[in-house]
């Protein structure tokens, strides 16, 4: 008869631990399952999410895979999307702008412009500032300079290009739907002077 | 001066350095900080972060890691006889009850062994080890003393020198083997150890921990099962074979006659270890200088007597 060797008991050892201890950590994960607010329709980006878009119905996810996620429908209300997102997928966070005054993106579109360092505020601007802008025509134009108040900056990418001459950001700001006419105008000739709304 | 200091560090990282101690404890530590870095698995963050942070930042941790490298290096590389002792199964407290296990294990094996498993993989009864290197390896220690009632601790040193260079290199080549295999091994199952408390503790994804742990485990059999064991092997049978065709050359080199059958060989060497050990035994008939003439007899004084006939 082969007697049983004390590396086949270490072996033993070894599985039960490795069976036991993800076996632990699985059901450690599940025991922590939370639930997620989804949304109940496919939604473009910078769309402000109301509690109509909030699907009654929750998913279940676990702890790990929720993570970064926003559960409750309470923190969605308010805050709008970077991206175009599907129905009843979960929400993540870095997917979402803060939280505006309900109905603030209402009759604006958002417009993205390419912008230098110095439009960002040194990179101060973020997702929700709320900014002037001032349109200043080229030089011998006979245009007046078009100012706009009270732009919400919805997102401020930075651009992956390294072509020179290429701004390093993108603005993307929420223009009122009655100045955008006059915005894109004045851009396409002007100068942009991005600076912090007084009434913020 | 910079002369000076390459000169050290080439000395300090030879080629032996670096195979045998550094480039295993380098991956040692390599896998012990991105399991330290990422316990829920999200490498490809890691690495993001680790993007985004500065050069200082990352040059200071780099250097940081390679002086953690070298230290455990180090380290490692002068605890070999340590490694091997514990995988030959030299326990203390509290592992000295799964020794004597072990040990009455390989004694019952050694009971069905055929004679090549008796000749290689088991010492006598008295000496068993409880593990298959331990085993291994007192087998080629008790070959020399069982053959030729050689103590073989106490020739080896004498002998080694002797063998020629190439089975000299041959043998260190083997023990090198033999160590790295060990150190593999044990790096490998403290690996395993560290990533099973750390990944618990931190309630990593269980496919992370089962990744990281079993991998460890497995790495540590393979290393010491395919590696070492097979290097033993080798290692073991060259000293036998050491002990085979050079013990005459130690008598040679200490001016001692060779013996001239079996049962004279065992008591010279009885001889010899005591003489060595204790200067006594200078009396010893078997001991005889190489060349020497025999000496007179010297007992009671002779006489010269002359027959004479009366006329």
């Amino acid at each position: 008869m082969r007697v049983v060797s004390l590396s086949s008991l270490l072996a033993v050892v070894v599985v039960l631990v490795a069976i036991g201890g993800s076996v632990w950590l699985n059901e450690r994960d599940s025991d922590r399952a939370v639930e997620l607010a989804v949304l109940n329709s496919d939604l473009p980006a910078y769309h402000q999410i109301s509690a109509a878009d909030i699907a009654e119905d929750r998913i279940v996810r676990s702890r790990r895979d929720s993570e970064g996620a926003v559960a409750s429908p309470e923190d969605l209300v308010g805050r709008y999307l970077l991206a175009q997102t599907k129905a009843g997928t979960a929400l993540m966070d870095s997917g979402l702008g803060p939280a505006l005054e309900q109905g603030a993106l209402d009759d604006r579109t958002a417009v993205a412009v390419e912008a230098t360092d110095a439009m960002t505020l040194a990179g101060t601007l973020t997702g929700g500032s709320l900014v002037d802008v001032t349109m200043v025509p080229p030089d011998g134009s006979s245009a007046s300079p078009v100012h706009l108040p009270g732009l919400i900056v919805l997102n401020v990418l930075k651009t992956s290009s390294n072509v020179e001459g290429t701004a390093p950001h993108l603005l993307v700001l929420a223009v009122p739907n009655a100045n955008l006419q006059s915005f894109t105008e004045a851009i396409a000739l002007g100068t942009l002077v991005v600076y912090p709304s007084p009434t913020q | 001066m910079f002369a000076a200091i390459l000169k050290e560090a080439t000395g300090l990282f030879d080629k032996r350095f670096l195979l045998s101690s550094f480039f295993p404890v380098f991956i040692f530590a390599g896998a012990i900080f991105v399991i330290a870095s990422s316990p829920d698995a999200r490498i490809e963050r890691s690495i993001e972060d680790w993007n985004a942070s500065s050069d200082a930042f990352k040059v200071v941790t780099a250097v940081l890691f390679i002086a953690i490298v070298v230290v455990g290096a180090t380290v490692a590389s002068s605890m070999q006889l340590t490694i091997l002792r514990v995988y030959e199964g030299y326990w203390i407290w509290p592992f000295g009850v799964f020794a004597g296990l072990g040990r009455s294990i390989y004694r019952q094996r050694r009971k069905s062994a055929i004679r090549e498993e008796l000749y290689s993989l088991y010492p006598p009864t008295l000496d068993i080890m409880p593990t298959r290197l331990g085993n291994m390896i007192r087998s080629a220690e008790a070959y020399p003393r069982l053959r030729y009632g050689i103590d073989a601790v106490l020739v080896w040193p004498r002998l080694f020198p002797l063998v020629k260079e190439d089975v000299s290199e041959s043998l260190s080549q083997a023990k090198a083997n033999l160590d790295l295999a060990l150190l593999m091994s044990a790096l490998s199952a403290a690996l395993g150890v560290f990533s099973a408390v750390y990944l618990l503790a931190n309630d990593a994804p269980w496919w992370f921990f089962l990744t990281c742990f079993g991998g460890s485990a497995v790495a540590s059999w393979v290393t010491y099962e395919w590696g070492a064991l097979t290097s033993a092997v080798s290692y073991c049978e060259q000293i036998r074979v050491a002990f085979d065709l050079n013990r005459n050359a130690v008598l040679d080199a200490m001016n001692i006659a060779a013996p001239a059958n079996p049962r004279e060989e065992r008591e010279l060497w009885k001889t010899v270890a005591g003489r060595i050990y204790t200067s006594g035994n200078e009396g010893s008939a078997i001991w005889k200088y190489k060349g020497a003439q025999p000496s007179p007899p010297t007992g009671p004084q002779q006489h010269d007597v002359t027959l004479r006939f009366r006329p």
